[in-house]
């Protein structure tokens, strides 16, 4: 292979020039930024669990993790796990595919099906709560919970999210510290089951959100600055 | 009377109107609702007893299975 000698020289001096600077990249600040925060993912199914794992990736430092069900083979065709979890409780697969993705984050799994007073108890030192729970009934004792007694703390839910297609259905809507992510009408039922690509894109979605709002404040520092 | 129903402005042909009726009228079916009245969460039992007013703001999510 040919190589330009001058390029070559060039991108070595850029490189040098880069380390002698030690300045950490946009990314790498965002990461270190993300550390102090605490996200609460409430389920970890489909929304929960790959939401969950955009979050560990960027950094953010402490998941607290909530779920009693265990992982079946029906779960592989959607939630962030693998054959070899099935019969595991899901907080705890998540968990070490967690450590296995980014070792530094802070992972809490409770094996528990929330009620209120857990959802006050758990929740009430997180920066953002992830609601990512598939019945309905679930999905209004979290938000009401939250609402009626930690309204300070937002709460990015999904709903809408069965079948496939209708990308552009999928949308965001905030309502002070209520954030809904989802189309907000394709309910699950036996006709319209959940599939990995539009779950994955409103668990996303819901991470996404989350990042927005944890890096509301954080300002990038150049190799300029002190 | 005019509102703001999800971020839509809403004019409602008659003056007084309840949150029930509210939801009634613009066939919000599902079982499971969360509603705000001017950013106040409003319980169930409370949907008929509050009253609308000129002005106010509702929000209104429909509950549906998926996660």
């Amino acid at each position: 292979m040919d190589v330009n000698p001058i390029s070559l020289t060039f991108a070595r001096g850029v490189y040098a020039l880069e380390l002698n600077n030690m300045a950490k990249s946009v990314k790498e600040q965002i990461s270190d930024y993300l550390s102090r925060f605490t996200v609460g993912i409430a389920g970890c199914g489909g929304l929960g669990s790959n939401a969950a794992m955009a979050l560990a990736r960027v950094g953010v430092g402490k998941l607290l993790l909530a779920d009693f069900a265990i992982i079946t083979p029906q779960c592989l065709d959607r939630q962030y796990f693998f054959a070899d979890q099935v019969g595991k409780l899901k907080v705890h697969g998540l968990r070490d595919n967690i450590m296995k993705a980014n070792p530094k984050i802070n992972v809490k799994a409770f094996d528990i099906k929330l009620c209120t007073s857990d959802v006050i108890e758990l929740f009430t030192h997180c920066d953002v709560v992830i609601e990512a729970f598939d019945k309905a009934e679930m999905k209004q004792m979290i938000i009401e919970t939250m609402l009626t007694n930690l309204p300070h703390i937002p709460l990015v839910v999904g709903v809408g999210i069965a079948g496939w297609g209708k990308n552009a259905d999928v949308h965001i809507r905030r309502s002070d510290n209520l954030i809904i992510c989802g189309d907000e009408v394709s309910a699950l039922s036996d006709q319209l089951p959940v599939f990995a690509p539009r779950v994955g894109l409103v668990a996303h979605m819901q991470a996404n959100e989350v990042m927005k709002l944890l890096l509301k404040d954080f300002i990038s520092k150049t190799a300029d600055e002190p | 009377m005019t509102i703001t129903l999800n971020n839509h402005t809403e004019s409602l042909p008659i003056d007084q109107m309840s949150i029930m009726e509210l939801l009634q009228a613009k066939q919000f079916d599902w079982k499971l609702l969360i509603v705000k009245h001017n950013g106040k969460y409003i319980k169930r039992a409370a949907y008929e007893a509050t009253a609308l007013k000129e002005g106010d703001d509702i929000m209104v999510l429909s509950l549906i299975a998926g996660g």
